[in-house]
């Protein structure tokens, strides 16, 4: 069953092969909100977000006769997004939280005294790291799926998981001592 | 007693066997420790799941679309300055069917009107960005022998072929100015669109009148259609450019 199911979706997409700017724009209202939020969430900014959004649709729009209609559309629009998005953070100037030396990363740890809530321990994780559990944990890629859009290996894409839950443990105090 | 890793508690999850599992399994059941720690992992898991989906804070389609109708126009030009060279091929080539043969020592400037009709050079088509689907079939066919273009049919055609130049001259200086990788207000941003929707509206309408042309004669309707492409470019340039200026940039 489609995730988020658009109504005559058959009609929209053919419609949108035709070059229908009404059905482009039916297609950007279905399934604007979880591009955006799977955007959001593995970019830095709400400007990343923003431009992933852009040129997630700009895709679909022109490559729309690509779409197999035996397919999830959602799966074919969640996939270039997801590439989009990861574009995006390969481009990125930030630095990765995952290179500072651990003493650096246990006294900024230490440095508040307070757990974090989820949402800032989620934000606190490099790019890369928030991808990948974003990615398996939420979208429910595998991991071989992981790697293939990252241009990494399976393994990669498994120890970005384990270490990226082994910080949100701490930072979260849910480690047991 | 080795405890599991997050390794291999996020290795139980994943679909098919993996190497260990089995033992893996057999202290899960047996540890305490590793079962809590296991379920703080899908629990977590399960928040990620259901943290609050985020939205955009403003509305990216009118973006969009200009980027998309953008795109189409660009790719319309090619396909549209393939079509002429097509034509200029087929008409090059009924001149080449048709043409007598020149006595030793006749007047060259004898030569039939039609030949003066194939233009000196090709007409360029533009930089090709990427395929064009909708790309009218090449006219490799000659005209009905006989075909003699008349003085109408050769105006109109020297007509669309400026006309035409025009419209990719217009397209180049878009394309230099590049609009859509500037900050724009939302004005600006609803006037382009607008104008980019009318262009696309005129581009569907050329390309009906190329279907019903079948014999490519250059037309008065495609004439009239390029001519009035032409004015919207123009007024997408001074949109751009106006608001650019007015701005300071």
């Amino acid at each position: 069953m489609e995730l988020y199911p658009l109504a005559n979706a058959e009609s929209v997409v053919a419609r949108a092969r035709a070059g229908d700017a009404a059905a482009f724009e039916a297609l950007y209202r279905a399934f604007e909100t979880p591009v955006y939020n799977l955007a959001r969430r593995i970019c830095r900014t709400a400007e990343d977000a923003e431009d992933v959004l852009q040129e997630t649709f700009f895709e679909v729009c022109r490559s729309i006769g690509q779409f197999r209609a035996e397919g999830s559309l959602w799966g074919w629009v969640r996939s270039i997004a997801a590439s989009k998005a990861l574009m995006r953070i390969r481009r990125n100037k930030y630095r990765d939280t995952d290179e500072l030396p651990e003493d650096v990363m246990e006294h900024r740890r230490e440095d508040a005294g307070l757990r974090m809530d989820l949402e800032a321990a989620l934000e606190r994780l490099s790019e890369t790291a928030r991808a990948v559990v974003w990615l398996h944990d939420v979208e429910g890629y595998t991991h071989e799926e992981i790697a293939a859009m990252m241009g990494r290996t399976t393994s990669f894409s498994k120890s970005q998981l384990a270490r990226a839950h082994g910080r949100l443990r701490r930072w979260l105090g849910e480690e047991v001592a | 007693m080795r405890h599991l890793t997050l390794d291999e508690l996020l290795a139980l999850d994943e679909p098919g066997v993996v190497p260990g599992s089995g033992r893996a399994r057999e202290h899960l059941a047996a540890c305490a420790a590793c079962a809590a720690e296991q379920a703080r992992l899908r629990q977590r898991q399960a928040r990620l799941r259901a943290l609050p989906t985020l939205r955009p804070a403003r509305d990216q389609w009118p973006a969009v679309a200009a980027r998309v109708a953008a795109d189409r126009r660009r790719r319309r030009t090619v396909t549209i300055g393939g079509s002429v060279l097509a034509l200029a091929a087929s008409v090059a080539l009924a001149v080449l069917v048709r043409r007598e043969p020149v006595a030793p020592g006749a007047d060259p400037a004898g030569v039939p009107e039609a030949v003066a009709a194939v233009p000196s050079q090709p007409v360029p088509v533009g930089p090709r960005r990427s395929p064009a689907p909708e790309a009218a079939p090449v006219a490799a066919a000659a005209p009905a022998a006989g075909a003699v273009r008349d003085a109408d049919a050769l105006a109109v055609e020297r007509q669309l072929e400026a006309i035409q130049a025009r419209s990719q001259a217009l397209e180049a200086a878009l394309d230099a100015y590049a609009p859509d990788a500037r900050m724009t207000d939302g004005r600006t941003v609803r006037i382009a669109t607008d104008l980019e929707d009318r262009i696309a509206n005129v581009d569907r309408q050329l390309e009906a009148v190329e279907l019903q042309v079948p014999a490519r004669r250059p037309s008065p309707e495609a004439l009239r259609l390029w001519k009035e492409r032409v004015g919207l470019l123009d007024a997408l340039v001074d949109v751009h450019v106006t608001r650019a200026s007015h701005v300071g940039l």
